[in-house]
């Protein structure tokens, strides 16, 4: 329980770490020297030192209710919970921040939270067909019962959700191929475009918590080999940055093939194998 | 603490009418042979998300009221740079019928980069001046 608890408080320090690395290491790519490692955490003090500006309220009770979501996410994966609830907590602060871009009336920020609403379209379903092949696999969404007495990494019985997961974590992560939502030069912030100051710091401060979550799902995948897990985990990340700097932006329908194409059959495969092995 | 404040200053960068030359050689900062980047700067395009305006060119009558409009959408504490000769006293275009005024006329400006078009090296110095500023401005704020 007290482990439970250090991770959870650990968490946005490790989604630090992650955007600095994210940083530092895309700079390498492009043999540039790149900002500090600390450099998320300066971009944080700077925004909540500038002036407060809003568009409207509602903007930003969206934002926080965003923000109270993605928490409740990673509280309830590291409390071992049901996966199913995850999934939904997750799908519910994405809601809100479309929900917020929708409630200004700058098109950037439509259109910005048009295209997320793709992207939702196009991994929610995956993300839950994944999470469909663990209960399958293990008899129970609950986490606790999924990660009890292993003996043998779910990786064994699950290869190919996987390699599905992947897929949803390359979109997920919002690097080039997949940046649609907020495609610097098409849409400048996407739905974030209108949030200035401290109310942009609260998605900042969202991806503290999201990043590390995906990466844990890994880990989870490998589990009585925790070191295994987290080594595949960092190479995941490793990979979604190599792929992030050396593709270029598809579009929302190149997005929607991506996953439904190569996604939704790996997982069905695997489910089939699960079902009449 | 105040060694991290001002340690991330995003730039927001508009060309008013100038012939272009400046807007690359300001954008050649950002590649990896400058590589601005390393003291925090990033090319934001979100005047909401600016701490730091680069005015490229002459100020002519269609682009007035998008530089007030711009201005006046970033949050304080902010600085403004006028980059170019013909950003700062109209170089080249000095005459031209659509040439409305300077920068300085319409918004204050804080740091003014001389040269046509102005180098690179010039243009960081020019950015590092004005991130002292904004640096004294945060404190005051
Ligand atoms: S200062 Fe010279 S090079 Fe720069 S935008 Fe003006 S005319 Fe072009």
């Amino acid at each position: 329980m007290i482990l439970n608890i250090v991770l959870i408080l650990i968490t946005p320090l490790i989604g630090l770490l992650l955007m600095g690395l994210d940083r530092k290491i895309s700079a390498r790519m492009q043999n540039r020297k790149g900002p500090p490692l600390a450099q998320p955490l300066y971009d944080l003090i700077k925004l909540f030192s500038k002036k407060e500006a809003y568009v409207n309220t509602s903007t930003i009770v969206f934002a926080l209710t965003h923000l109270m979501f993605m928490v409740a996410t990673v509280v309830l994966f590291f409390l071992l919970q049901d996966l199913i609830v995850i999934f939904f907590t997750l799908t519910l602060s994405i809601f809100f921040l479309i929900l917020g871009g929708f409630s200004t009336r700058s098109p950037y920020s439509y259109l910005g939270s048009h295209r997320e609403l793709m992207q939702l379209l196009a991994i929610e379903t995956l993300f839950l067909m994944i999470i469909v092949t663990i209960g399958v696999a293990e008899g129970s969404f609950s986490l606790e019962h999924v990660l009890a007495e292993r003996t043998y990494p779910l990786f064994f019985t699950l290869p190919l959700s996987f390699a599905a997961l992947f897929l949803v974590v390359i979109v997920k992560m919002g690097k080039p191929p997949f940046d649609i939502p907020s495609a610097h030069s098409e849409v400048v912030q996407g739905p974030y475009t209108e949030y200035s100051g401290r109310w942009y710091a609260i998605f900042q401060i969202s991806k503290m918590f999201e990043v590390p979550f995906f990466l844990a799902i890994f880990v989870v995948f490998f589990m009585p080999f925790l070191l295994v897990g987290l080594i595949v985990a960092a190479f995941v990340f490793f990979l979604s940055l190599l792929v992030g700097n050396t593709t270029s932006r598809t579009t929302y329908k190149g997005m929607l093939k991506f996953t439904y194409l190569y996604g939704i059959p790996l997982v069905l495969v695997n489910l089939a194998g699960l079902i009449l092995l | 603490m105040s060694k991290a404040l001002a340690r991330s200053p995003w730039f927001l960068h508009y060309d008013a009418g100038g012939c272009n030359g400046c807007d690359i050689e300001l954008l050649a900062c950002l590649t990896p042979r400058y590589d601005i980047e390393r003291f925090g700067i990033v090319n934001k395009g979100n005047p909401k998300l600016a701490d730091i305006l680069l005015v490229v060119g002459p100020i002519t009558r269609k682009s007035k009221p998008v530089i007030e409009n711009l201005y006046g959408q970033m949050p304080e504490p902010k600085v403004v740079v006028a980059v170019g000769s013909c950003c700062v006293e109209r170089g080249i275009f000095d005459g031209c019928y659509g040439v409305d005024c300077l920068l300085d006329e319409i918004i204050p400006v804080d740091v003014y980069i001389p040269g046509c078009a102005a180098r690179p090296g010039t243009i960081i110095e020019g950015i590092k001046k004005a991130i002292d500023l904004w640096r004294t401005r945060i404190e005051g704020h």
